[in-house]
């Protein structure tokens, strides 16, 4: 047991900054575990999941759009899955019938990603 | 390292230290096999690039295909890329993609060269004939 008076016990202060840099290390090291391409899909699916589909869109990221073309074979699939994760399958159906699927093909594409590390 | 210099020399980065540690403990002759069959299989990085770039023309997913991700490749295929997004992740995660397919098949070659052609001290055991 430390003394609880008088100076800070010094193998602590001594240690601690050790023990922060070592538990950043095993941290990254955890996190470069994971490929890049797992986070990116899992941020975009809730990125996608906590959007509000009835809010007037934010920004347009689709290039299709952008370039000014007529039709966009991806467009609502945002929807798709934030009307999913809301449990509404319909609405989700409607806002793009590709939604489900998708999320399906990424979550098991995900899974794949991290089995073998 | 030497051996991946000698036999594999194109390859390079994480898929030349990988290579080179599944292949260590070969012999020369395993080693020249592994390089034989594996540079049947193995998938150029600049090839899924080029692939990837033929996703902006409308046809997306071709390099999922190509890496044997066939729900990948739908997915992108039937709605161009996610709306070109997925595409442009996969430009700057090409060379991943590519490692990823390599590494399961070194894997695979590597056990392949190993149970076809077994080291030389086992090679040189006479099978036995007393029983």
């Amino acid at each position: 047991m430390y003394k609880l008076t008088g100076e800070l016990p010094r193998r602590i202060s001594a240690a601690a900054p050790r023990r922060v840099v070592r538990a950043l290390q095993r941290g990254w090291t955890g996190l470069r575990a994971v490929p890049t391409e797992a986070i990116v899909w899992i941020a975009g699916l809730l990125a996608m999941a906590s959007a509000d589909p009835t809010a007037p869109p934010l920004i347009d990221l689709c290039v299709f759009d952008a370039l000014g073309a007529a039709f966009c074979p991806g467009c609502g699939l945002g929807h798709a899955i934030a009307w999913l994760a809301r449990g509404e399958v319909v609405a989700s159906f409607q806002a793009h019938p590709l939604g489900i699927p998708a999320v399906a093909v990424l979550l098991h594409h995900v899974v794949r990603l991290t089995r073998r590390t | 390292m030497s051996k991946v210099l000698r036999y594999l020399p194109e390859i390079e980065d994480d898929e030349q230290l990988y290579v080179a540690q599944l292949i260590t403990d070969m012999s020369d002759e395993q080693a020249k096999q592994f390089a034989y069959v594996y540079r049947e299989r193995r998938r150029e990085p600049i090839h899924i690039l080029l692939l990837a770039l033929v996703g902006f023309l409308g046809v997306a997913g071709a390099h999922r295909f190509y890496i044997d991700e066939i729900g990948m490749g739908v997915l992108y295929l039937l709605t161009g890329g996610l709306c070109v997004i997925g595409t442009i992740i996969d430009l700057f995660n090409y060379k991943d993609l590519a490692f990823r397919y390599n590494r399961r098949q070194a894997d695979e070659v590597a056990a392949l060269v190993g149970d076809a052609f077994p080291d030389d001290d086992e090679e040189g055991t006479p099978p036995s004939f007393d029983a």
